[in-house]
């Protein structure tokens, strides 16, 4: 008698499994399932890789950088801190596919209501996840992307204190906060992950997955049949028509092997980034997040005035309420993309419009420090170049670009001569609109030359 | 044989109110022991002096340092141009005392006075910079920009930039506690 058979008779699994594995799975499941499977497995990639980490890092200011410089010289160190890091990006990406999925198959329809608001649940969990792990290696990137972060969510109506208090472990970025930072990424999220996961996958395997949508009805409707009893004799069709189980595992393999080896190449090729110690009297640094927050960074350059923190708030609440409660006011019978046209549409407009705000985000050229040199393209004369030093001088390449280097605050100048005459840029100048502060204290001859440089921009 | 489904009159009524007895204990439980945890948890929101603003501002993630620390002789500043200096001061953080250490810019507008600012930005807390060309401070994060003596001149930073309470004593500049943004 082999192992498994006296275990099975003491435990009965085996029908368990076998009815696991052949239960029977709607035909046309396919690949674009495996994306839920492939969130689920890195997942557990995070967690293995987390706690061998945990192992070795210090959550306190004065050691933590230490600490991962160190595991970056311990064998294997780096690959499993790369592995970390790669998997954490790809993470993102996956949930994101694998709810764009499930929106665009409308799969939350009933029965399927709780699932996706779990799911949704889950999302925010792995936000969370990749907001506080970044702050841990107390690098340049992990401290002022921490700073602005915390006061993007501090900035909320009448709670904003409360949060950014209870983020920070006080007002100020001290070593309270990485502590903080830590508990909440090794303890309050992973515990919050494990039930909800655990709840997650019992629905999906409690109901079955949803079989993909038709653009055309599978049956006749049956006069005064109820939803439930018709979603049953559709979803029993689905069903007799598809496959056992097993058969869709394979593809969620095959995927997984995929992803740990792109992420086993990143990690080995490129390595999890580590920039200098974090500084907090840095001043020249640049604060960037990482590529899955740039969208919000990018969104502050839109949103500015009075109503800036107000505008925020209401557009991550409502956003992610409308996310999290979407089953309920989304409740109709067609499931096809091409029969939901608004939804499919609306569906579309964020993810373009989430993918424009990263691409800007990502593609923003760092601010040149203030009178940093621009390079003179071509020859000037004597006044031009004198209209070029007094450019450098007042700082103007802090918000304007010229020739693909400076900062993006105001309008690009490379081809400020093309649009404007010297008389409308001095007015500009002297008398901005909003955003840019007068500069009348530029000495006649200064000015003179500076409007003589900027008509060489065409 | 005597069962013990719900359809059993008098043992129905038995069975339910044993349930919610349970429920009750649990969730009892519960609180005696998430009360505390969720409690110590949020102690940093408890300890601070919360507003509750409508509109927050941004919070200088600056280590808020006690007492008084000497920057130097006043001499060592010229007028008119700002000076980023790097300072060590005195932070209690969780339950003991650490020297930080912290920039500030600090001002001579004329002779006769002093300002210590905070080199965060109002609007999300970049560290802004001094140009010493456009006699300005400038973020590099989203184009805020402050005059010389640190007041709001453009971009989104909702208010001027932080200071620190400052005096001259014995001919020297003394540093003192952030002034908490209202």
């Amino acid at each position: 008698m082999g192992i498994f058979d006296w275990v099975d008779e003491r435990l009965g699994v085996k029908s368990l499994v076998r009815g696991f594995l052949d239960r029977p799975v709607p035909a046309n499941v396919g690949w674009l399932n495996t994306l839920g499977s492939a969130t689920l497995f890195l997942l557990l990639v995070q967690i293995a890789t987390g706690i061998s980490l945990a192992l070795f890092y210090v959550p306190a200011a004065d050691n933590a950088y230490q600490s991962v410089q160190h595991i970056d010289t311990l064998a294997f160190g780096t690959l499993v801190r790369g592995v970390h890091h790669w998997s954490a990006s790809a993470l993102v990406v996956l949930i994101g596919l694998h709810t764009l999925r499930v929106f665009f198959h409308a799969a939350y329809r009933y029965p399927r209501e709780l699932t996706w608001v779990v799911g949704a649940l889950l999302f925010l969990v792995t936000l969370g996840f990749a907001f506080t792990g970044y702050l841990l290696p107390w690098d340049q990137k992990a401290y002022w992307a921490t700073v602005v972060g915390t006061n993007v969510a501090g900035s909320a109506p009448f709670v904003g204190d409360l949060i950014l208090n209870l983020l920070r472990g006080g007002p100020a970025m001290t070593t309270a906060t990485l502590t903080r930072f830590y508990g909440i990424h090794v303890w309050v999220l992973p515990a919050s992950l494990l039930l909800l996961v655990g709840l997650h996958l019992f629905m999906v395997i409690r109901q079955g997955i949803a079989a993909p949508p038709r653009r055309n009805a599978t049956s006749e409707e049956i006069p005064g049949e109820t939803k439930k009893a018709r979603y049953a004799r559709e979803y029993a069709a689905e069903k007799s028509a598809g496959h056992p189980f097993y058969q869709s595992l394979l593809k969620d393999a095959v995927v997984a092997v995929g992803i740990i080896l792109v992420v086993a190449v990143l990690a080995i090729a490129v390595g999890a980034p580590l920039e200098a110690r974090a500084d907090p009297n840095a001043v020249g640094y640049v604060p960037r997040p990482e590529w899955y927050f740039l969208d919000v960074f990018q969104m502050l350059w839109y949103v500015s005035g009075p109503a800036e923190p107000l505008i925020i708030f209401l557009a991550g609440t409502v956003g992610f309420l409308v996310f999290l409660l979407l089953p309920l006011f989304d409740r109709g019978r067609e499931r096809h993309p091409r029969r939901r046209p608004v939804a499919t549409l609306a569906g579309a407009l964020v993810v373009v419009a989430v993918g424009v705000l990263t691409y800007q985000g990502a593609t923003a050229p760092a601010p040149v420090a203030a009178g940093a040199g621009l390079t003179a393209s071509g020859s000037l004369t004597a006044s031009q170049k004198a209209g070029l030093h007094v450019f450098e001088l007042e700082g103007c390449a802090a918000c304007h670009l010229v020739n693909g280097s400076g900062g993006t605050a105001g309008p690009d100048l490379t081809h400020v001569a093309a649009r404007l005459g010297s008389a409308e840029i001095q007015h500009q100048i002297l008398q901005p609109r909003d955003k840019m502060p007068p500069y009348t204290d530029i000495a006649p001859a200064d000015m003179t030359s500076l409007l003589d440089f900027l008509s060489t921009l065409k | 044989m005597v069962t013990d489904s719900p359809a059993v009159g008098g043992r129905a009524t038995r069975r339910a109110f044993v349930i919610r007895a349970l429920a009750g204990v649990g969730a009892a439980l519960a609180a005696a022991v998430g009360v505390p945890i969720a409690g110590l948890a949020a102690a940093p929101a408890f300890r601070s002096s919360l507003r509750w603003p409508l509109q927050a501002g941004s919070v200088p993630p600056t280590p808020r340092a006690t007492g008084w620390t000497s920057l130097g002789p006043v001499d060592g500043f010229q007028v008119g141009v700002p000076k980023l200096l790097p300072v060590t001061v005195p932070v209690e953080v969780q339950g003991a005392t650490e020297w930080t250490p912290i920039a500030v810019y600090v001002l001579r507008p004329d002779a006769d006075t002093v300002a210590i600012l905070d080199i965060h930005c109002t609007h999300m807390g970049c560290p802004v910079g001094w140009s010493q060309g456009a006699k300005r401070f400038l973020c590099p994060c989203h184009g805020g920009a402050f005059t010389a003596d640190g007041a709001r001149e453009a971009g989104p930073p909702p208010r001027p930039m932080d200071r620190y309470r400052a005096l001259v004593a014995n001919q020297e500049i003394w540093m003192g506690p952030l002034i908490e943004p209202a």
